[in-house]
């Protein structure tokens, strides 16, 4: 069944043999060459799959393009998705870090991966710290190891995906030029990194490119507009070496297929999903809820697991709605 | 510990009246009640718990339409009519709303209620609201016409029925009164999902808008009027008028947090009065699914919406009204408390979008120029066409309200701290701001906090309220007006009558904008909770569909036509921009910004040209500055014309265009170069400001000539902070003498100031040594500045001065600038140090104790001898003696503690109590078991308060003492009460330590409990038998000790929060926590940290400044303690800083007097909060211990005051009235002449006349800078240059005046500036 909330660890006790092994098994059937994007990438049954990284990540959570894409393909299997991105947010943690240092923030994301356990890790960093320039790119790496790490402890098969480049909407906004050097030369050193230890790689930079006049893929140059991220989630399935979708759920076709109106009713169900999920996860107030005024509040913190129920109603009417749609699509699995 | 006064509550409650039999004649008659609900209950005393049978009894003309019931009852109710049982209830909090028209019939009929309680106070309150068919209304509510029984007869509840033993009810409160302040009356039953615009909340009795707006007290001359309300709008958060002259809201009844299945579904709403009768008629929903929007501003096409984490754009593109689009446009805004969240947007002139968050959110905001970052208070600065986002400046906790006046400065107001108005300058950093920095304090000190705020302007306004800044004490349920007038490079801000004051509890302004007619509107929140912090998140009492805008106009005074602006030519619009209404103005420009920029060039080149090239179209060039920057075209020579113009407040305007513009500009540091030495202060100010942004010895060397000129505080704070952001660019030129600013003295020395350069504290030195010419200015902190920069040379040169200084006051201000070097930096002088010892036998007690300190800190062995002398010494005072003893605990080794052993086990009890301190720190073990035997002993009046926290900021210190005292196995009862209160209030809480202590004295030791019906109770008598004016002699007097750390208007200590406004903010069940268990509610900026350094010690207090070398706290003494951070072991957060048990000497009356004093604090009437420029902070000659000639001449008490720095002064406080009572001074009393001699000082920012008012001025001497001034007519004047200025007041007791009040007041013509200095 497909609406476990990820939160209730208690339900994936004493799996962990197995998990490991599904990741293993995972690593030789997909034949990955490292570094590179790999072959036939596949979400096996009742995979938990994590999106790390920075404001790429946390918008992504309103499009859900990619999501929905991989639900139709791997229809069949219960998957659970799950979008840990935070704007701003750096391999240090700079975002997550509160009242404290980035070292918490890092503390902080270590925490939610341990809680939720997952098997794939989408790593999606870089456009902050690409502003540093060349000086910035070592310790960056240094960084970055350390990040990886941290996440690689899960267990889980890590992905690292490029930023975007930089996209040139002419003036007045900046000439992209400069920060796209610095972008290239920043993915180029994660590109090795990801091949020494042996991480698959999607180099976002290359396959999503820029839009054209008519179709901008950014509004400020950096940061996905709704197409977009449905052109991103089409170049994050081709570096994944996936075959190309038939589904068309560009924000800009027009007219609305009835198999394209049922994907968008899927798809603003993994949206309303993943609403619940930045509610749980993220709560505003945390200060009174969890942190240093919850002598205050601290009580509604018993509140806050009441959206696990919520979460998983939404996952049972995504697990009926995307076989529905996947019957109407073909293919998949 | 000593909690009786609860013990005694229930059989206290109701003492034992009797009813006195009523007639049941009065029986029928509640209809034509015009007043509110009672809460209603028995007389009867006994059987507190019993049910009441309550009945009503009434006829009914003719059939019913509808009829609805409200009814609740504390602690529970079952309802019934005519025998029928409607509904029932035990959440007194939450009323029954029922519909029993079904049961209701022409003729008699009677509303019968089961009243329960379970102990405390109890009450029922009810409405029934009627229609009749025939269309009359009719309304029964509880009051003291309602009958009770102890008895349940057969049928009570019937018409029909009669007799029984029925008594008259009394009305024991308020519908809306103390203990319940149940305010959302009849809201309470409401549907929990409210939706704007849509669903009306069931009307209450008291909650009409027409009700409220009969309770407001309005300013002369003006008149309230509603412009909307609910249904038509909910809980409005932030508003902001558009083009068109709608007015945009968006309002939230998910704050202040949303509930697990409840979907975000918050609005913008466009409210709409088409036919300009100041009356919306209707409200268009244009957007919703919103997750607590904080912010709105109209313009690309749509509205930005602060959106909880980001800022989105909504844009209606098909023309229905609503939003179809939705952009992203800033995300990474911190939520880490809802009210905090990114809020308060507005459009600058000049086509920037401002926005404002909290000082707990943390904000990381990806854009294409880089990454920003802001954690705390701040205002943002974006440009929605590039990207480009930046910090305007940093600080104050919520500053919940930004505009900028008609030349483009900006003013902001703070939600939570007490500043009043506050002058922002770009990159100036505001109080609160975590980590702390060089602060720029607001204008008005011990003001309450305000949310939101509005410059006046325009034709409808009369004169004397143009450029008045109108604010929202949402506290105090009451809207303000602050007078703004020019003060040097800043501004002064004067309160003035308020425009709006109320006794509604649910009167909440928290918006205020300027409209399109030039009437003010007031966003009015309507709630009787306003925080979440104290108060449930989802508290029942919080109203969450409720909400007005009321429009302020003036009477008689004509409203402005709304100008026609979208669709106007061009030529049209750019002549909007001479309307005097900065609205028409603002709009104008965003219509403006709208259009093609190609056909708008050229017209507005057109227009420029049009211009008179006289002053009085100068502000219209600014204007046009304004358009080409919104247009984002660089203008140079139009803004090379309009720097140098002759209008200094545009020259300061148009400074501003080139700081933003500099980048595109081929010579914008020369053009700040000469802003630099510009006639009009605020020029000067605002090129400081700019030249930081060219980091070079070229921009300092231009920035420092504003020393040439006038220096006021403003300009001494913007030139410190550059000197602090760019002297990596030039300090070492300084250093290594290339930098010489021309050899201009003036200069090098702010300078030199300002940097603590090591290497440039010599020039500091020199000066301070030199013999033929001594330093008499700023003595104090260039002795401070050498002691925390100076090298070994220089402590050396500064011991050799303090060694060879005759003057007493100058002698301890170096020996503790040696002390200061060597304890905090370990930087010890060389020579002959043993010359220290000479001191040791100084006349002045502050000479001594600094020699003995010093000595101990050097570690002089050879003078330990005449160290335990002086410790031996019965002559010496206390004072003395401890500096010995602390000595030679710092000499340390076996002598002293063979030493401190025999002094701490013979003695006078303050003396053992005193040496077993000082041991503590070098043996634990031994002196924890001298302390034993000294604290068993009776202490004789001797405070072993010092001793318990010696013991207590000891690693393992309070262990020891635990042991000890176990051991000794008896204290007296008050030493043990005094020793768990001093380990309570230590954040070490060491419960050993307590439990030991409880034991030996024979005391509890478990913390108190106050249940919620002890809570109601208390609450019930603190309204009824607490008395405020003894509260407030309570609240100054030893027992409470609330002033050490409360200041009330600035008045006090500055440990805790201001009080001035904590009546009318919180609700007694907080007041009467906070006192109880300060650890429940820690107001924000006031949690303590707690830090143990390497060496044993343990310091605790507030966090005020940190950096990556120091840690400074404020401990509980207010004193600041800054610690090096490498000696730092570990640290951590704690609570309250606010000891508990501080209520335990206090009886259960004094509580109530206190609390009520509190209660009444910034509530209308005797103690709200005045903003009358009265002295309210004082310092009293201490003449008990200094033995001075006060009674002298004038010219010779003014020289004792003037050169005697030893003096002892004591801080003393006025009364919340601004009176200085008598009674609280120390007199001196000379052939039957009993004088006092008080202190105060005054801050000049603009130097003139300044002239004072005092109450009488018989006997009474005024010296202003030891300088005798006369006093006619209870006043007196003087000409006074910028700066601190001292004050001195002799007054004579015997006479007329029992207290001393004085005043500042205006003189006509006079350009001055002052205000009274407060704090501690």
């Amino acid at each position: 069944m497909a609406g476990a909330a990820m939160s209730r660890t208690s339900r994936y006790k004493g799996g962990s043999v197995k998990r490991t092994f599904a990741v293993l098994l995972m690593f030789v059937c997909l034949g990955l060459s490292a570094g590179e994007p790999p072959k036939n990438f596949e979400l096996a049954e009742g995979e938990r799959v994590a999106f790390v990284g920075n404001t790429f990540t946390e918008r992504d959570q309103y499009s859900g393009y990619f999501e929905t894409l991989l639900s139709i393909r791997f229809h069949s299997r219960n998957l659970i998705f799950r979008n840990l991105g935070w704007s701003g947010d750096t391999v240090w943690g700079h975002a997550r870090s509160g009242f404290g240092t980035p070292q918490d923030g890092f503390n902080l994301l270590s925490k939610h991966i341990a809680e939720l356990k997952p098997t794939t890790i989408f790593v999606c960093y870089g456009m902050s710290e690409s502003f540093e320039g060349e000086s910035g790119l070592s310790s960056y790496l240094q960084q970055l190891d350390k990040m990886l790490d941290a996440l690689a402890k899960s267990g889980a098969r890590l992905v690292m995906v490029s930023p975007i480049k930089h996209e040139n909407l002419g003036a007045p906004l900046p000439n992209p030029a400069e920060h796209n050097t610095n972008l290239r030369l920043y993915i180029d050193a994660m590109k090795k990194v990801a091949a020494t230890r042996g991480y698959a790689f999607v180099d976002m930079f290359e396959l999503l490119g820029e839009g054209d006049a008519k179709a901008r893929f950014t509004d400020n140059g950096i940061h996905l507009t709704p197409y977009g991220y449905w052109k991103a989630a089409l170049a994050l399935e081709r570096g994944l070496a996936l075959s190309t979708t038939s589904l068309d759920l560009s924000p800009l076709a027009f007219p609305k297929t009835p198999v394209v109106e049922l994907a968008e009713k899927l798809r603003a169900a993994i949206n309303a999903k993943n609403e619940h999920y930045f509610n749980r996860w993220r709560p505003q107030n945390d200060t009174y809820i969890y942190g240093f005024r919850k002598h205050e509040q601290g009580k509604n913190a018993a509140l806050i697991p009441n959206f696990d129920p919520l979460i998983t109603e939404k996952e049972i009417e995504i697990a009926k709605m995307r076989t529905d749609v996947a019957k109407l699509v073909g293919g998949g699995k | 510990m000593n909690y009786s006064g609860f013990e005694c509550r229930v059989s206290s409650f109701g003492g034992v009246m009797r009813a006195s039999l009523c007639v049941l004649s009065v029986l029928v008659c509640a209809f034509a009640s015009a007043g509110d609900s009672k809460w209603i209950w028995s007389q009867a005393g006994e059987s507190d718990n019993a049910p009441r049978y309550i009945r009503a009894a009434f006829d009914l003309a003719d059939d019913v339409a509808t009829a609805k019931l409200i009814i609740t009852c504390d602690n529970g109710y079952d309802a019934f009519v005519n025998g029928k049982a409607v509904g029932k209830g035990t959440e007194w909090s939450a009323p029954g709303n029922y519909d029993v028209a079904a049961h209701l019939v022409k003729g008699k009929n009677v509303l019968g209620a089961i009243g329960k309680n379970s102990g405390g106070q109890a009450g029922l309150l009810a409405e029934l609201a009627v229609t009749l068919k025939n269309g009359s209304k009719i309304r029964l509510v509880s009051d003291k016409s309602w009958l009770f029984s102890l008895k349940q007869d057969k049928d009570w509840n019937l018409a029909s029925f009669s007799g029984g033993d029925y008594k008259a009810c009394v009305e024991t409160a308020d519908w809306n009164a103390e203990p319940w302040n149940l305010t959302a009356w009849g809201t309470s039953a409401a549907a929990a999902t409210p939706t704007a615009g849509a669903q009306a909340a069931p009307a209450g009795p008291a909650n009409d808008p027409e009700t409220e707006r009969q309770g407001f007290q309005v300013a002369d001359g003006f008149e309230v009027t509603l412009f909307a309300a609910d249904p038509l709008l909910a809980k409005p958060v932030h508003m902001n008028w558009d083009n068109q002259g709608r007015l945009w809201v968006v309002s939230s009844s998910i704050y202040p947090q949303i509930r697990p299945g409840e979907m975000a579904n918050d609005k913008v709403l466009i409210l709409e009065d088409k036919d300009r009768d100041g009356k919306a008629e209707s409200a268009q929903v244009f957007a919703d699914g919103l997750l607590i929007p904080t912010g709105i501003e109209i313009g690309d096409g749509g509205a930005y919406v602060a959106n909880s984490t980001e800022i989105i754009h909504l844009k209606d593109t098909n023309g229905d009204g609503k939003a179809d689009t939705r952009r992203t446009v800033l995300s990474g805004f911190g939520t880490e408390d809802t009210h905090h969240i990114v809020h308060s947007l507005r459009w600058g002139p000049e086509g920037n979008l401002y926005f404002n968050q909290s000082i707990y959110i943390h904000s990381h905001i990806e854009t294409p120029h880089g990454t920003k970052r802001l954690g705390g208070g701040g205002i943002w600065r974006f440009r929605p066409s590039t990207y480009e986002l930046e910090v305007l400046c940093k600080g104050m906790c919520n500053p919940w309200g930004h505009q900028m006046d008609r030349f483009g400065q900006s003013f902001g107001t703070d939600g939570a701290g007490g500043d009043g108005i506050h002058y922002l300058i770009p990159g100036a950093t505001y109080p609160h701001f975590p980590g702390g920095g060089k602060v720029m304090p607001g204008l008005n000190p011990g003001s309450p906090k305000y949310c939101g705020m509005e410059i006046l302007s325009g034709r409808h306004l009369p004169d004397d309220w143009q450029g008045s800044i109108i604010a929202n004490d949402f506290r105090a349920h009451r809207v303000v007006r602050y007078q703004i007038s020019e003060d040097g490079s800043g501004y002064s801000s004067k309160l003035m009558p308020d425009v709006i004051k109320t006794k509604s509890q649910a009167f909440r302004p928290i918006d205020v904008k300027m409209g399109p007619d030039g009437a003010i509107y007031i966003a009015d929140w309507y709630n009787p909770i306003i925080n979440h912090g104290e108060v449930d998140f989802f508290d029942k009492r919080r109203d969450r569909t409720r909400g007005r805008i009321w429009r302020v106009s003036a009477k008689g005074r004509p409203l402005v036509a709304a100008p026609t602006l979208v669709g106007a030519p061009l030529k049209d619009l750019l002549e909007q921009l001479r309307a005097p209404e900065d609205y028409t103005r603002q709009r104008a420009k965003r219509v403006l910004a709208e259009r093609d920029p190609k056909e708008v060039l050229p017209v507005l080149a057109e227009w420029v040209k049009s211009l008179s090239p006289e002053a009085k179209d100068d502000q219209l060039r600014l204007e046009a500055l304004w358009c080409y920057q919104t247009l984002d075209v660089v203008e140079a020579d139009l803004l090379k014309k309009v720097l140098r113009c002759e209008t200094p407040q545009v020259r300061a305007g148009a400074t501003r265009v080139a700081i933003l513009w500099r980048q595109r500009l081929p010579n914008a540091l020369e053009l700040l170069a000469v802003q630099a030495g510009d006639d009009f202060p605020r020029v000067r100010l605002e090129a400081v400001r700019g030249l930081k942004e060219f980091p070079s010895a070229k921009s300092i060397e231009a920035a420092v000539r504003v020393v040439d000129k006038p220096v006021d505080r403003f300009i001494k704070y913007a030139l410190e902070l550059m000197i602090d952001e760019t002297k990596g660019s030039w300090l070492a030129g300084l250093e290594n003498g290339e930098l010489l600013f021309g050899g201009n003295a003036k200069h090098m020395e702010f300078i030199l100031k300002a940097v603590k350069s090591p290497k440039v504290i010599k020039t500091l030195v020199a000066q301070l040594n030199n013999p033929n010419k001594p330093l008499t200015e700023n003595f104090d902190s260039v002795v401070d500045l050498i002691a925390e920069v100076g090298d070994q040379s220089d402590i050396d040169t500064l011991f050799k001065i303090a060694v060879a200084e005759r003057l007493p006051g100058r002698t301890a201000v170096l020996l503790k600038g040696v002390h200061k070097a060597v304890a905090q930096r370990k930087v010890k002088p060389t020579g002959t140090l043993k010359q220290v010892e000479a001191y040791f036998k100084a006349r002045e007690d502050y000479v001594a104790t600094s020699a003995l300190i010093l000595a101990g800190a050097l570690k002089l062995e050879d003078v330990r001898g005449s160290i335990a002398a002086v410790a031996q010494d019965e002559a010496r005072t206390a004072a003395v003696r401890t500096a010995a003893l602390e000595a030679l605990a710092d000499l340390g080794g076996p002598a002293s503690v063979e030493t401190l052993k025999g002094l701490a086990g013979n003695g006078k009890p303050a003396s053992r109590l005193a040496a077993a301190t000082a041991l503590a720190r070098l043996d634990a073990k031994l002196a924890a078991a001298q302390a034993a035997q000294v604290l068993a002993a009776d202490l004789g009046g001797a405070d072993p308060t010092a001793l318990f926290n010696g013991f207590l900021q000891r690693n393992n210190g309070s262990e020891a003492l635990a042991v000890e005292i176990t051991k000794s196995g008896k204290i007296p009862t008050d030493t043990a009460k005094l020793g768990i209160r001093t380990a309570q209030a230590s954040a070490q809480v060491d419960s050993a330590l307590i439990q030991a202590l409880a034991k030996a004295g024979g005391v509890s030791a478990d913390p108190p409990d106050i249940t919620k019906e002890e809570m109601a109770k208390l609450i019930a008598e603190i309204g009824t038998q607490g008395d405020p004016v003894r509260g407030e002699a309570i609240y100054r007097g030893k027992n409470a000790s609330c002033q050490k750390c409360h200041s009330i208007g600035g008045a006090g200590g500055n440990v805790g929060p201001d009080l001035v406004s904590i009546g009318a903010s919180a609700p007694l069940d907080y007041i009467v926590d906070s006192m109880y268990f300060p650890n429940k509610a820690v107001k924000e900026g006031y949690n303590s940290v707690v830090v143990t350094t390497k060496d044993g010690r343990i310091l605790t207090g507030i966090k005020v400044q940190a950096d990556a070398a120091t840690t400074t706290l404020r401990d509980a003494n207010a004193d600041e303690v800054m610690i090096q951070n490498a000696t730092i072991s570990k640290q951590r957060n704690s609570g309250s800083i606010m000891p508990a048990g501080l209520m335990d000497p206090l009886t259960r009356q004094e509580v109530l007097d206190l609390v009520r004093f509190l209660s009444e604090l910034g509530k209308q009437g005797p103690y709200a909060a005045s903003g009358a420029p009265i002295a309210r902070r004082w310092m009293m000659l201490d003449v008990a211990t200094d033995k001075i000639a006060i009674h002298a001449d004038p010219k010779e008490v003014g020289d004792l005051l003037k050169n005697a720095p030893g003096l002892k002064w004591l801080p003393v406080y006025s009364h919340v009235s601004g009176n200085l009572p008598h009674g609280d001074l120390a007199f001196d009393t000379n052939q039957g002449k009993k004088v006092s001699i008080v202190r105060t000082q005054l801050d000049v920012s603009t130097g003139g006349l300044i002239r004072f008012k005092v109450n009488n001025a018989k006997d009474l001497n005024v010296w202003i800078e030891g300088i005798s001034v006369p006093v006619k007519a209870e006043q007196f004047e003087i000409e006074l240059n910028p700066g601190a200025r001292t004050l001195d007041l002799r007054v004579t007791n015997g006479g007329d005046a029992k207290e001393l009040r004085l005043e500042l007041v205006e003189v006509p013509g006079s350009r001055a500036k002052a205000q009274f200095v407060t704090g501690k």
